[in-house]
């Protein structure tokens, strides 16, 4: 025999069920909006953090070496601390000695790749032996 | 009714969520300027050491004999506007849009000058001093009595 208005155990609950399913819909998107948020903060402090740490190295001497092309020594002592820190940090990086800013860089990453660019004024040394004021651009990337 | 108190609880969640993600995103952004904005004014103050001006004398030197003349701001400003080439490259180097460079003898700066424009003295001093509305990042060392920082204004 049939009941009127029932329309099975579930149908009855249905508008209820629609609103929590809603509602749960509502509460996940906004839990994803702010872990990827938060992920994509870490990231770019990650970013920083190793930015800084690599300059830091780089920068080790007040001096930087250059080689016979005007770029930072690979031989100098900061140079390969640099390279160590960037490895334990899973990062890459490259650094250039620049007369200007460090605007329109070409870093050298790979394509696709979000690419954090530091500069600093510095003093570097030429294989001539004359020290100059340029700006080093370190690019890191993961 | 259930549901619909639900749906208030979890619309609350929700914006409380996106709140306090949008002051983290916030926070580490100054965290990140700061951080990086100390680092450049440091190294750019020692890099200043090993900088040589238009007649090849040593920069630092030089504005040390500046800030210590009958008329310091004067002969400061002068000096600065004298070498554009080496102000030119500090600020191209800058990730700030203004840099400052300032002097201080007694807690409060004495003189300041806007290196993205020619070394030009900054009077009035404007309080604070990167205006209104903008961050101020220092570094502070010492050139003879004084104290001398490397500000960026963003």
């Amino acid at each position: 025999m049939k009941r009127r208005g029932f329309i099975g155990p579930v149908g009855d609950d249905l508008p209820t069920i629609i609103i929590i399913v809603m509602a749960l819909t509502l509460f996940f998107a906004g839990f994803d909006y702010a872990m990827s948020a938060y992920n994509e903060k870490n990231k770019s402090l990650h970013a920083l953090k190793a930015g800084l740490d690599i300059s830091r190295a780089l920068m080790k001497q007040n001096v930087i070496p250059e080689d016979s092309s005007g770029q930072v020594n690979p031989d100098y002592e900061g140079y390969k601390q640099a390279v160590l820190l960037s490895q334990s940090y899973g990062t890459s990086f490259s650094a250039v000695l620049k007369d200007g800013s460090c605007e329109l860089i070409d870093c050298r990453a790979p394509e696709g790749r979000s690419v954090s660019v530091f500069s600093f004024l510095t003093a570097a040394k030429s294989s001539g032996g004359s020290i100059n004021l340029k700006t080093l651009c370190v690019c890191v990337w993961e | 009714m259930d549901g619909l108190i639900l749906v208030l609880v979890i619309s609350g969640a929700v914006t409380m969520l996106v709140l306090v993600s949008g002051m983290y995103a916030a926070s580490t952004r100054n965290q990140v300027l700061g951080s990086y904005s100390y680092e450049y004014a440091g190294n750019a103050l020692v890099a200043l050491h090993y900088a040589r001006d238009s007649d090849g004398n040593w920069f630092w030197l030089q504005l040390e004999e500046k800030r210590e003349s009958s008329d310091p701001s004067g002969d400061t400003e002068d000096y600065l506007k004298a070498n554009l080439d080496l102000i030119e490259k500090i600020s191209a180097s800058s990730p700030a849009g203004t840099n400052l460079l300032c002097f201080s003898s007694s807690g409060s700066f004495s003189d300041c000058y806007n290196l993205n424009n020619n070394g030009e003295s900054l009077s009035p001093l404007p309080d604070p001093v990167c205006g209104p509305g903008s961050n101020a990042y220092s570094y502070t060392s010492f050139i003879g009595d004084e104290k001398i920082s490397f500000i960026l204004c963003y």
